[in-house]
């Protein structure tokens, strides 16, 4: 192999690595590409894909207590382990290879110690809520606002939206809570410019049937003429199939 | 959020209370995560302590001048749970998980996942529509190549392609003097 094919070979399997498993054989020629080309960049595909990721995904969900609590077992048990920086960044990856020093063992016994007297978490200045936020943006001149009723059904949503920040708010009451396992409602936003309507994020709604989120549209809106919402599966979908709950359109006047 | 306000360079140094504000403030991001990967399946839980055990263990290796806090612990969330389904091999059992919440993910990790979503979605917006969809069936709905080949009528080759591409556009732009600020 050429080096520049050797090269183009190793993108090629980084990019693949960054979005689905390996077979064995490529994890295996993958490490030997990497061992020809020390200098090779071996995170920056993934650290784009998480980029993605977080452009993608909405709003954190809470983590369950119980969770938490088992987390917090769990690093009572384990300390972490303080990796140099200068190891290979390949070394630690997709195994539990990582060799325990002594001195991990030591600290292990001063976590077991400390843990009964850790501090309360650091609670940082809270910042501004989606409502908030909102209130901003609709005292923002780009901005304008699209409603939608259905006498029916009892919904009724408002979209804040401004396309100068690609930036909005939706408000919806009335919506049936879902299970987020099962089913996610999902924001689409008309735009001409696009073949399909843009995606303006997937949401849950609580109990009352209300939810207030941050519209969240990976690709740039040039003009919005309108807003959908449909009930799509966990996650959403690229393109939606199914019938639209509620369609918002721009106020008038 | 500064160097100063990351947790993993804490919890590298060995602060006691580090451990316990990563599982505060990313606590939902990897629980999210977890979800998306493996959907309803009993393994979710193992999967979240897994992902923070490596996160733990790799905390010296996060670099503030190459990315975000956020990003970085998504690329270990990620690598765990890809090669948990490699693993697994197999669509995750439906199963009931407990939903009570501790509370709203804190407000500087929200705003941190808000600008990072920023600006990769300003370079997915740059990227055709075609691009775009297989990006995101790759990265965020996690198909294989040969799935969105088969969903999109792309050959595989092209959809390696489309995805390569549009990875190596966010990674120049990460690259570009975008970590913390």
């Amino acid at each position: 192999m050429t080096p520049d094919r050797s090269r183009d070979r190793l993108e090629e399997l980084l990019a693949t690595e960054a979005t689905q498993p390996l077979t064995p054989a490529e994890e295996s020629e993958l490490d030997a590409l990497l061992a020809a080309h020390p200098g090779a960049d071996a995170d920056g595909f993934e650290l784009a894909a998480a980029a993605i990721h977080l452009a993608l995904a909405g709003s954190p969900e809470p983590l369950p207590t119980a969770l938490a609590e088992k987390l917090h077992r769990a690093a009572a048990k384990a300390a972490p382990l303080a990796a140099t920086q200068t190891a290979p960044p390949r070394v630690a990856r997709r195994t539990d290879r990582v060799a325990w020093s002594g001195w991990a063992v030591a600290a292990v016994l001063a976590w077991l110690l400390l843990y009964t007297n850790w501090p309360k978490p650091v609670q940082p200045v809270p910042d501004p809520t989606f409502a908030q936020q909102r209130e901003v943006l609709l005292r923002d001149r780009s901005a304008k606002t699209a409603r939608g009723e259905d006498a029916k059904t009892g919904i009724s949503a408002t979209v804040v939206w401004s396309t100068a920040k690609q930036e909005g708010f939706l408000e919806v009451r009335g919506l049936p809570p879902n299970d987020p396992t099962k089913e996610q409602y999902q924001l689409w936003i008309a735009d001409p410019s696009q073949k399909h309507p843009v995606d303006g994020g997937v949401f849950d709604v609580q109990a009352d049937g209300s939810v207030l989120v941050r519209v969240r549209n990976p690709i740039r809106v040039k003009e919005a003429t309108g807003f959908v919402i449909t009930k799509e599966v966990p996650g959403g979908v690229v393109v939606s199939a199914g019938p639209p709950l509620l369609v918002l359109n721009p106020k008038q006047g | 959020m500064t160097v100063t306000e990351c947790v993993l360079p804490r919890i590298a140094a060995g602060d006691p209370a580090a451990v316990t504000d990563c599982i505060a403030r990313y606590g939902g991001l990897v629980w999210a995560l977890a979800r998306r990967f493996l959907g309803n399946s009993p393994d979710v839980e193992d999967a979240v302590q897994d992902v923070f055990i490596e996160l733990w263990k790799n905390a010296a290796r996060f670099d503030p001048v190459r990315s975000s806090e956020a990003t970085y612990i998504t690329m270990i969330a990620r690598r765990r749970l890809i090669d948990r389904k490699r693993k697994a091999g197999r669509a995750p059992a439906q199963q009931a998980l407990p939903d009570e919440p501790v509370g709203p993910p804190q407000g500087r990790v929200r705003i941190e996942v808000e600008e990072e979503a920023a600006k990769a979605a300003a370079v997915l917006g740059e990227l055709r529509d075609d691009e775009q969809r297989v990006i995101r069936m790759a990265v965020y709905e996690g198909l294989t190549h040969e799935e969105i080949a088969a969903a999109t009528g792309f050959p595989v080759g092209t959809v390696k392609t489309h995805i390569r591409r549009g990875l190596i556009r966010v990674r120049e732009r990460l690259s570009a003097g975008e970590g913390v600020k």
